[in-house]
This record gives C-alpha cells, sequence and structure tokens, in this order.
C-alpha cells in the first residue's frame, strides 16, 4: 500500500451538556462541533412520519447566514444519516443534527459527515454501519491528493459575504467520497470541477484505502470512551 | 468483522458466538443495541462493549435518551391533565400516559390530588414504539409499594449510565452513604434521580457526590464518601 497520508484527526465526545450525543472534530485545521439530539417529538405536524423517525439536518457556517451551499451540505447530510441509522426503531419522531462549522481549511464537508458519524456513536441511537468521507484534490500536474491541507490564504479570508468556494487555481477538481463500513463501498460522492474519468477511478480508489484510516479512528475513539462511561458500571467485564 | 464477548464494538460488526449458539438449538436472547438481520445474521447497533450473561446477549453503550421498556421504573414530572390521564414527561420522546385510576385506592369519585409539576415515580407498563408508553403506581395487587408522588427533595437529570451504575448490586455508593447520614433517594432509569435528607446543604452534598461518581471506578467509591463525609460535618 502507498504511503497514505491523512490529515491528523482528533474529536472530543461530550462535549455539550444538555445535548443527547455531541462532538468536536477537527482534521487538520478544519473543525466543526456536532450535536445529535433524539429522538425527540416531531416539531411540526407536516413532517410526522408513522413508519420511521423524521432527520433534520442544520448546518451552521462559520460567519453570516446559511445559504444555498450550507442547504446543499444539509441535504446531503441528512440522506446519508437516513441510510445510516436504524430510523424503523423510531416512528413518529425526529433526530436532529446541527453542525457548527469552525474553520475551514478544505475539506469541512468531510469533516462534517466523520463528525456526523461519531456525534452518532455517542448519542446510542441504533445505526446499521458506520460511514467515513474522505476528501481528496487534483492539483495542476494531475495528480491526486489525498487530504490536502494547503489552501491559498486568501480564500481563508474572514468574509461577510458568503460566497460559493471555487478551487483555488492550483487545483482543478476536489471530490468527497463518503463509504460505509461493512464492504468500504461507496455511499455518497460530491464531486467539483474538471476531470477525467480515469483520474476519478485513480482518486476513487486511494480514497477507499484511506477510509480505512478513519474508521480504525473510530474504533479507537470508542474504545477511549468506553472505558471511561462503561468499564467500571459493568459486571460481567474480563 | 466478527467480535467477540469483552471487545469494543461499533454498528455492523457480527456476533459469531451469539449464531453458533442459535445454530445448536440453544435459545439465545439479543438484548439491547444487537438485532439479527435478514440473513440471520447477529449484528451490533450500538457503540460500547459487548457482554453476555447466560444466554443474554448485550451491548452496554453510553447514553443519555431514554427509550420506554415495560416495567422500568421511572420518574416523571406531569406535564398536563385530561379528562381520564395524566400527561407525564418521562425524557423521552412523547409524554407518556398515567390513568387516574392507576393508583391506590383511586376510583371513579376519589381522584389522586396530584397537581401539574408533581413528580411521580411510576412504572411503565407498555411501551411499544408506535404508541406512548403507559404507567401506572400501584403494582399488580393493588398496592402502591415505594410508587407514587415524590414530595419535596430535589430531582436532577443525570446520564442513564450512572442510574445504571448506582443501582448495581457491585456499587456500594448508596449503602456507604446511608452509614453518614440519612437520606431518602429514587433512581428512575430514564436518568432522573431524586433524593431527600433532612436538610437542603445534605441534599446538595448527596446530588454532587452521586454525580461525582459517574467517573469513579467501584474501587474507590469508600473515598468518594469519606470526602462527602468530611464536608458533611463540615456544613453542618
Amino acid at each position: 500500500m502507498e504511503d497514505l497520508k491523512l490529515k491528523a484527526i482528533t474529536a472530543e465526545m461530550n462535549i455539550l451538556s444538555r445535548s443527547d450525543g455531541s462532538v468536536i472534530i477537527s482534521q487538520g485545521d478544519s473543525s466543526c462541533i456536532v450535536d445529535v439530539n433524539g429522538p425527540i417529538e416531531v416539531n411540526s405536524a407536516a413532517n410526522i412520519d408513522m413508519n420511521k423517525a423524521y432527520v433534520d439536518v442544520l448546518y451552521r457556517p462559520k460567519c453570516g447566514i446559511p445559504g444555498v451551499n450550507e442547504r446543499y451540505k444539509e441535504k446531503t447530510i441528512k440522506g446519508l444519516c437516513e441510510s445510516i441509522i436504524l430510523t424503523t426503531l423510531y416512528p413518529k419522531t425526529q433526530i436532529n443534527f446541527q453542525i457548527q462549522e469552525m474553520d475551514d481549511s478544505s475539506g469541512i464537508f468531510a469533516c462534517a459527515i466523520n463528525g456526523c458519524n461519531i456525534g452518532l456513536l455517542n448519542s446510542g441511537l441504533e445505526m446499521k454501519f458506520n460511514m467515513a468521507a474522505v476528501h481528496c484534490v487534483l492539483d495542476e500536474t494531475d495528480e491526486i491528493i489525498i487530504d490536502p491541507d494547503c489552501i491559498e490564504e486568501e480564500t481563508l479570508a474572514f468574509t461577510r459575504v458568503q460566497k460559493p468556494k471555487r478551487i483555488s487555481g492550483k487545483y482543478k477538481a476536489d471530490f468527497t467520497f463518503v463509504f460505509e463500513s461493512l464492504k468500504d463501498s461507496l455511499i455518497s460522492v460530491h464531486t467539483n470541477g474538471s476531470f477525467s474519468l480515469q483520474k476519478y477511478n485513480e482518486a476513487l480508489k486511494l480514497s477507499r484505502q484511506a477510509c480505512r484510516k478513519i474508521f480504525d479512528f473510530y474504533a479507537d475513539l470508542v474504545k477511549k470512551c468506553s472505558v471511561v462511561y462503561i468499564k467500571n458500571s459493568i459486571l460481567e467485564y474480563i | 468483522m466478527e467480535v467477540e464477548v469483552g471487545n469494543i464494538v461499533l454498528p455492523g460488526n457480527i456476533v459469531k458466538e451469539a449464531e453458533s449458539l442459535a445454530k445448536e438449538n440453544k435459545k439465545v436472547v439479543l438484548g439491547n443495541g444487537l438485532r439479527s438481520d435478514e440473513n440471520e445474521k447477529v449484528v451490533v447497533s450500538k457503540s460500547g462493549i459487548l457482554c453476555k450473561r447466560k444466554n443474554i446477549f448485550y451491548v452496554d453503550s453510553y447514553q443519555k435518551r431514554y427509550i420506554p421498556a415495560k416495567n422500568d421504573t421511572v420518574i416523571g414530572i406531569v406535564h398536563s391533565k385530561t379528562l381520564d390521564f395524566f400527561w407525564v414527561d418521562i425524557n423521552c420522546s412523547e409524554l407518556a400516559s398515567l390513568p387516574y385510576l392507576a393508583f391506590e385506592g383511586a376510583t371513579k369519585k376519589n381522584r389522586p390530588d396530584i397537581n401539574i409539576g408533581d413528580l411521580i415515580y411510576c412504572k411503565v407498563m407498555q411501551s411499544n414504539p408506535d404508541l406512548e408508553p403507559e404507567l401506572v403506581c400501584v403494582d399488580s395487587t393493588g398496592k402502591k409499594g415505594n410508587l407514587g408522588e415524590l414530595k419535596d427533595g430535589l430531582m436532577f437529570s443525570c446520564t442513564i449510565n450512572l442510574v445504571r451504575k448506582i443501582l448495581n448490586e457491585k456499587c456500594t455508593l448508596l449503602h456507604l452513604l446511608s452509614k453518614e447520614c440519612p437520606y431518602e433517594i429514587a433512581a428512575g432509569i430514564n436518568g432522573r434521580i431524586w433524593i431527600n435528607s433532612k436538610n437542603i446543604n445534605t441534599t446538595i452534598l448527596l446530588r454532587n457526590t452521586i454525580l461525582e461518581a459517574e467517573y469513579t471506578p467501584y474501587h474507590q467509591m469508600k473515598n468518594l464518601v469519606d470526602r462527602f463525609a468530611s464536608e458533611l460535618t463540615g456544613i453542618n
């Protein structure tokens, strides 16, 4: 296997005292807070589903009011969460996600998706499998870089007006792949820019190798938390 | 990925042991956080530690939100009253119903004297995800036992794990505390604990000690209670 280097991931569970599941996650310099609440009462009668839980996602940008880009992220994350939670176990209820973007230096979308997954693990909702998102770019020399950390300074500048984040001149395209944990199969993809099909497949292959590292990170995190929260409260554990 | 009893598990892991036991025609019970999928494989659906007691498999996981289950004793807050029911908030997704007649000695004419905002220690009679939970304040013989309204005292919320922990027979906390000062406690498995003692200072100190116990291993409970005792002599 090639030398796949992801940005350093750190996460801390249970940072909000009043929510059911919460996490602050940072991947390199991108970070966000995810808060999961559920199952709770559905807030509007139009959203009541008699057969499964209704999933609601709120994405707050670092500054300004949420725009079209944030709505797009909400919709994608909603679809992903609906597919990984066993929503049929919680009929007539709602599951709320709130994502607060803290800092974006490329790959915030992948960071938010990974955060949602850890938030779910923390909240104790029943899930089918885990998901992991990997961000990668195609640079001007047609080379694929997994999880890049360098974005030109001007795109990091603090602006009141929310512009769609254009890929800076250095990159031709960027991809965000989401994989599930059972067979590492692709469950969602988001691309931006122009690329050939061959390059897409190459990026997909590299990302699939990289997603294992994120799943390992989840396992590691759950292990650390379980030791603190659960281990000294059960009877027959070792 | 296959896991064994005692391992840290993640959703999607497969429990082979439960499957092979079932194949030998032994009875296997799948508890919290486990389900069998369409291929009759036992799949984990929560993160935590896989445990086994006799033939019951379950995942011990961290949780704050209560999901009603039959025969759980819970602490509810009366939210509203209708013709035949009290509607009680038990920290789950919807209000639970508590019939007027589910109290000791209650008849159509003799209604229990309970107002909105009161705390009630009750049992979950029925829990179906499609219906609202139903509560009772009597046991099967019609006696109230420990159930009923909780007067005075202090109620606080905590995680469900803490309630499970202090109710565990291995946990000596409540026993050790009772040697230091007399107090009353009602632990609802829905993440609410009610305590009462002779004065409010002691009650608050008890609350702080119980909340501190969440991250204290069993063998260190003695130290925790010693600290409680020295603080108790300070305030009284």
